[in-house]
Parts: structure tokens; C-alpha cells; sequence
């Protein structure tokens, strides 16, 4: 940063500094997989009294995640559905937040430009 | 002497006080509105999508989530009273991670973590990284104190002795049990996995963040 001296020019590009798309949604698709297959693979470890089934409430995914089921191999299509989720969801975050510094530093430099004509 | 002591005044005092709260609330109402919108949206989409696949059964799990937003139901009415609680609570969530993240990482921290652009850019912007143990700190405080609230919520409406659900929580968080004691355990849990969480996701992020910007520098 020591090409920006000017502490008000560097307290300006940290407000507006953008997120990185990729590394967003990488982040996120890689925590939302390992979420979904440790809460599968918890259950799975943890058991059930026979006769009883494991995870019912989790079970309640498949209707949204087809294929996925509380099993060894469920965890692992679960994984693959969390991840891809959870990185459409950051990338759509880091989306949203930048183009919104970008229309507000817009918006600001108009003002700006306007009160200079005042 | 005169420009040591410049060079010194700069570096030590970095931006004025009203600058800097400014900068915050500005990025804090921004993420508020970003993510209240995008739980609003989400909750929303979620209940009709549910009404779509399982028809009447939508409301064997969804209508849980009445019991903390007050007259929500899986419903093509609820669905609209979700988008607004789920953007009231998104909105404050977001707004508490962010402030709390800002205040735990300190300005100077933040000030180190953004990488320069590659390329000469008609606007500069800087891309953000982002600050692992502040994060986990913000988010893990976040996810503990809504669990233990709604844990105190059920205590309070006098049905924590019936909430199945909740009590199903104990396979995640050793200890949990819908009580004051065991809204405090399950908390500390809570707060351990949302930090791990949080930490693996800056981990991540700054690697690929780095490297998408590698010919930048920081």
C-alpha cells in the first residue's frame, strides 16, 4: 500500500475494496460441503436403537437434494449438493456486494461532480 | 526531522475518527441490505419451493420456524411474512458479524489485508482479504448467541419440555438440552464450529484470493 500515501485515498479504497469472486465462492462451496457431510456422518456415527431410523429430520433433504439419503455413500452426494449451493451462494454475496460499492461509489462521485458545478 | 516527523504522524495516526466510523457504518448498512435481502428472498423461495415438491407436508418442518417468527407458515402467505423476517434477521446478523468483525480485526489489520490490483484499473480498487480469527470470532459469536436466545425463547413460551427438534441438536452439540444450562453448552459448541467454520473459509479465500491476484501485491 505505500503507493497510497494519502491516508483519506487508502481509507477510500478499503471501503470500496471488492471481494473475490472465485475465491468466494470457492470458500463457501468447500465449507458448504463439509458441513452437510459432517452432519450426515455424525448421525451415522452416533447410531440409533434398532427398529428406529437414522436422521429423520435430516433424511427430510432428499426431497430437495434427489439422490441424497443418511448413509456413507448420501453423505458423499450431500457433499457434492452442499458445495454447490453454498458456492452459488458466495459467489452471489460477493456479487451483489460488489456491484452495490460500485453503483454507490458511482453515486457518490455524481454528487461530488454535481456540487462542483453549484 | 520535519519530514520524519511527517512520515511519522502518517503512519501512526491513520485516518480521522469521523472518517473511519463513517467508513464503517457505510459497509455496515451495506451488508445488512445485502444479506437481509438475500435471507428474505431465500426463506421465501425456500416455502413456496417446499409447497411446490411436498404439498401439504411443507409444513411438517417449516412450520417450526413460527415459533420464531411470530405468524409464519408454510403457506403462500407465511412465504411473505418469512421474506420479511427472514430479512430483518439477516439484515441484523450481517450488521453484527460485520461490526464486530471490524472491531476485532482493528483498522491497521484491515489496512494489510487488501492486495492491489493487478492491472492499471481506471478506478483502483483493492480486493479484500479477510482477517480468519476475526471472522471465526464475529461468526462464532453470532451463532452462539442466537442458539442460546432461541433455546431461552423456548424456556420462556414454556415449551422447551416439548421441543422434539431441538432437543434432536444434542447429536451436534454434546450436552445440549433445551434448558439454561443447556442452551450455555450447546452455545460453546455452536461457537467452536461456526469459528472452525469461519477460519476454513478465510483460509480458503485468501489462498485463492492471492492467487487470483498474484501478479498484484499487497
Amino acid at each position: 500500500m505505500r503507493a497510497y500515501a494519502d491516508p483519506d485515498r487508502v481509507l477510500a479504497l478499503m471501503v470500496f475494496a471488492r471481494l473475490d469472486l472465485l475465491a468466494a465462492a470457492c470458500g463457501a462451496a468447500v465449507c458448504g460441503g463439509i458441513a452437510l457431510l459432517l452432519a450426515t456422518y455424525v448421525l451415522l456415527v452416533w447410531g440409533a436403537p434398532a427398529g428406529v431410523p437414522i436422521g429423520p429430520n435430516l433424511a427430510g433433504l432428499s426431497t430437495f437434494l434427489p439422490g441424497y439419503h443418511v448413509s456413507w455413500e448420501g453423505g458423499v452426494v450431500g457433499m457434492f449438493y452442499g458445495s454447490v449451493i453454498a458456492g452459488v451462494f458466495g459467489l452471489i454475496f460477493a456479487a451483489i456486494w460488489n456491484f452495490t460499492h460500485i453503483v454507490a461509489l458511482g453515486l457518490i462521485a455524481l454528487r461530488a461532480l454535481w456540487l462542483d458545478q453549484q | 526531522m520535519a519530514v520524519a516527523n511527517n512520515h511519522q504522524s502518517t503512519t501512526s495516526k491513520l485516518f480521522s475518527q469521523e472518517a473511519l466510523d463513517r467508513a464503517i457504518w457505510f459497509n455496515t448498512w451495506l451488508i445488512a441490505a445485502i444479506s437481509g435481502a438475500i435471507s428474505g428472498l431465500a426463506l421465501f423461495s425456500f416455502t413456496h419451493l417446499s409447497l411446490l415438491l411436498t404439498g401439504a407436508q411443507a409444513g411438517r418442518y417449516l412450520n417450526l420456524l413460527g415459533i420464531i417468527f411470530p405468524g409464519y407458515t408454510a403457506s403462500p402467505e407465511g412465504a411473505w411474512l418469512g421474506l420479511i423476517w427472514g430479512f430483518v434477521l439477516g439484515s441484523f446478523s450481517a450488521g453484527f458479524v460485520y461490526q464486530t468483525y471490524v472491531r476485532t480485526a482493528g483498522v491497521k489489520a484491515l489496512r494489510n489485508l487488501c492486495l492491489q490490483p493487478k492491472t492499471r484499473q481506471l478506478i483502483p480498487t483493492l480486493t479484500l482479504m479477510i482477517s480468519g480469527p476475526a471472522l471465526g470470532f464475529a461468526l462464532g459469536l453470532l451463532t452462539a448467541l442466537q442458539l442460546v436466545a432461541v433455546t431461552w425463547w423456548l424456556i420462556l413460551r414454556g415449551t422447551a419440555d416439548e421441543s422434539y427438534h431441538a432437543a434432536l441438536l444434542k447429536y451436534y452439540l454434546p450436552g445440549y438440552s433445551p434448558s439454561a444450562l443447556g442452551a450455555i453448552i450447546g452455545g460453546f459448541w455452536a461457537f467452536l464450529y461456526a469459528y472452525g467454520f469461519a477460519r476454513l473459509f478465510a483460509g480458503i479465500y485468501n489462498r485463492v484470493a492471492r492467487w487470483n491476484n498474484r501478479w498484484g501485491s499487497a
